[in-house]
């Protein structure tokens, strides 16, 4: 069951991905439409309306990115009927605070979530556990995997709550470190855990 | 300002490089001829190799001249308040964009190791097409930065034709703003070559996707893949050095949603759905779905390249 929810939340996510690729898409060609009827349109009122129609295509799409983001989180430690409760009950106390405090708060509470369950993820893989579940092998790509969402997690966090805080470019350059740590382990995984087994049979 | 050094350099980079692009089309041609017909194909790997040394070394004349720049050139204050600043110019602006791209996807078509002879003909005719390209719509030799030119010939104009000290002081401050935050930023650095390499990475990926729907062969998925990787890595990591620039940069300026900006994060987004669709590759329809969204992603690639000179925005050079 692991396996196919596995699978739906990859289709979703690329869904969603190309789906948000087609906005854009979108966007430049009416950009370019109104570039070719006034050069100056940039500075007019149809651009502020532009802004704000691509905020509300953007924004559901982004919104859903963020919460399979968040429910993806769960997947390592939990499998089975718990997977499915630990995501529903994630799921609903975000709505829960989007309902009573605003739809910043409530993604706010699932990144802050996920942020924590990723950390713990990160710690159980690193003193390798064998309670996680990954689609994928190999310590190296595990442990990337799972940098690589944190940053990805904490770049969204980033941007949705501190994005006018003194901490915000701070926080920006901790999540592209984490994000190009967070590939460059899970795509080359296989490289470095040669390189690292090599390291230690000459050293041993 | 402009002195007779500089312009001795700037012509003697045009005099040198106008051979060099010509040999580079007489090359590309017949890389294309190589490539093309079965009984000169084992010829292109020589052909390709000489391509990529006529272009590395019309990219160490343009190195020359951008040195040259550096050294030559000094903006003067003529308020007297800011110290005095020479341009650190990179390889890879205006014209030198596409040269510059043409010579990294040259040097990796010869770097790959027993590759399928199919495949890499291929990437020998798209390397000869990206020569033939080079030299109709971006020879960087025909007028060594333009752009750069034009902005200081204008600036001296000022200089020379204003007796006021007001327009001249913002015809300095125009031209230092220019240097500081673009010429001479670290962003100007890092940022488009990073692009570039990932571009051409992506090429390669590209072949690899044509190839793999085409004999639904593993090799040809997984030499996909292996470039694909590192394209994204930098494409990723090029982006995200670009975010705290614009900030900058661009700060009172609309540049939310810029034409450039949508269709680069377009094309991000792709290449982000086929490497999460290939974790799924041999589930039923996945191998097509991958294989077409890598086409989408390169295609994100050649419209993002064009915007810039196609569509109006704050990070293009159109309009």
């Amino acid at each position: 069951m692991t396996k196919n929810l596995n699978y739906i939340l990859i289709l979703l996510t690329i869904f969603i991905l190309v789906a948000i690729g087609v906005i854009f898409v979108y966007g430049s060609t009416y950009s370019w439409l109104q570039s070719l009827q006034s050069a100056s349109w940039r500075q007019t009122v149809t651009y502020q309306n532009y802004v704000s129609d691509m905020n509300v295509a953007v924004l559901p799409l982004s919104v859903a990115l963020v919460i399979l983001l968040g429910l993806c989180v769960p997947k390592r430690i939990f499998s089975g009927m718990a997977l499915l409760q630990s995501m529903a009950a994630l799921l609903v106390v975000s709505i829960f605070v989007v309902l009573s405090f605003g739809l910043k708060p409530g993604i706010g509470f699932l990144l802050s979530t996920a942020v924590l369950i990723q950390a713990v993820v990160i710690g159980m893989t690193l003193v390798g556990s064998k309670r996680l579940s990954y689609e994928v092998n190999g310590f190296y790509l595990q442990i990337g995997s799972a940098i690589l969402h944190l940053g990805l997690i904490l770049f969204v966090f980033d941007f949705v709550l501190l994005s006018e805080s003194p901490f915000h470019l701070l926080v920006y350059w901790v999540s592209t470190a984490l994000i190009g740590i967070g590939m460059i382990l899970s795509f080359y995984s296989g490289e470095i855990s040669r390189l690292a087994q090599e390291r230690g049979k000459r050293s041993g | 300002m402009i002195n007779n050094e500089y312009l001795l350099a700037r012509e003697f980079t045009s005099r040198i490089g106008q051979p060099i692009m010509l040999l580079i089309l007489v090359l590309s041609i017949s890389l294309a001829i190589c490539a093309t017909l079965p009984r000169l194909r084992k010829y292109s790997q020589a052909a390709a190799f000489s391509l990529v040394l006529l272009m590395a070394s019309g990219w160490l004349v343009l190195i020359a001249f951008h040195y040259k720049i550096s050294t030559s050139l000094v903006l003067v204050d003529p308020t007297g308040q800011l110290p005095s600043g020479r341009f650190m110019i990179p390889v890879w602006i205006e014209n030198e964009k596409f040269f510059f791209w043409t010579l990294v996807l040259g040097v990796l078509v010869l770097i790959g190791k027993r590759r399928p002879v199919a495949y890499q003909s291929v990437l020998t005719m798209i390397l000869a097409g990206f020569g033939i390209l080079t030299f109709f719509t971006s020879n960087p030799f025909s007028a060594p930065l333009a752009q750069f030119h034009a902005d200081l010939t204008n600036y001296a104009g000022v200089l020379a034709s204003s007796p006021a000290p007001m327009a001249k002081a913002q015809a300095f401050y125009a031209i230092w703003g220019k240097m500081v935050g673009y010429y001479n930023s670290a962003y100007m650095w890092i940022h488009p070559p990073m692009l570039f390499i990932a571009y051409s990475t992506f090429v390669l990926a590209f072949v690899g996707n044509i190839f793999m729907l085409k004999d639904r062969k593993q090799d040809y998925e997984r030499l996909a893949y292996a470039w694909a990787k590192p394209g994204f890595i930098l494409l990723t990591i090029g982006l995200l050095i670009g975010y705290p620039w614009a900030v900058a940069a661009w700060a009172g300026e609309p540049w939310w949603y810029d034409p450039k900006i949508n269709i680069t994060l377009m094309m991000w987004l792709l290449y982000s759905a086929y490497l999460h669709a290939r974790l799924y590759i041999h589930r039923r329809g996945m191998w097509v779905t991958t294989a077409i969204l890598g086409y989408l992603g390169f295609l994100g690639v050649v419209i993002t390249y064009l915007t810039t000179y196609v569509i109006p925005g704050i990070h293009s050079v159109a309009g």
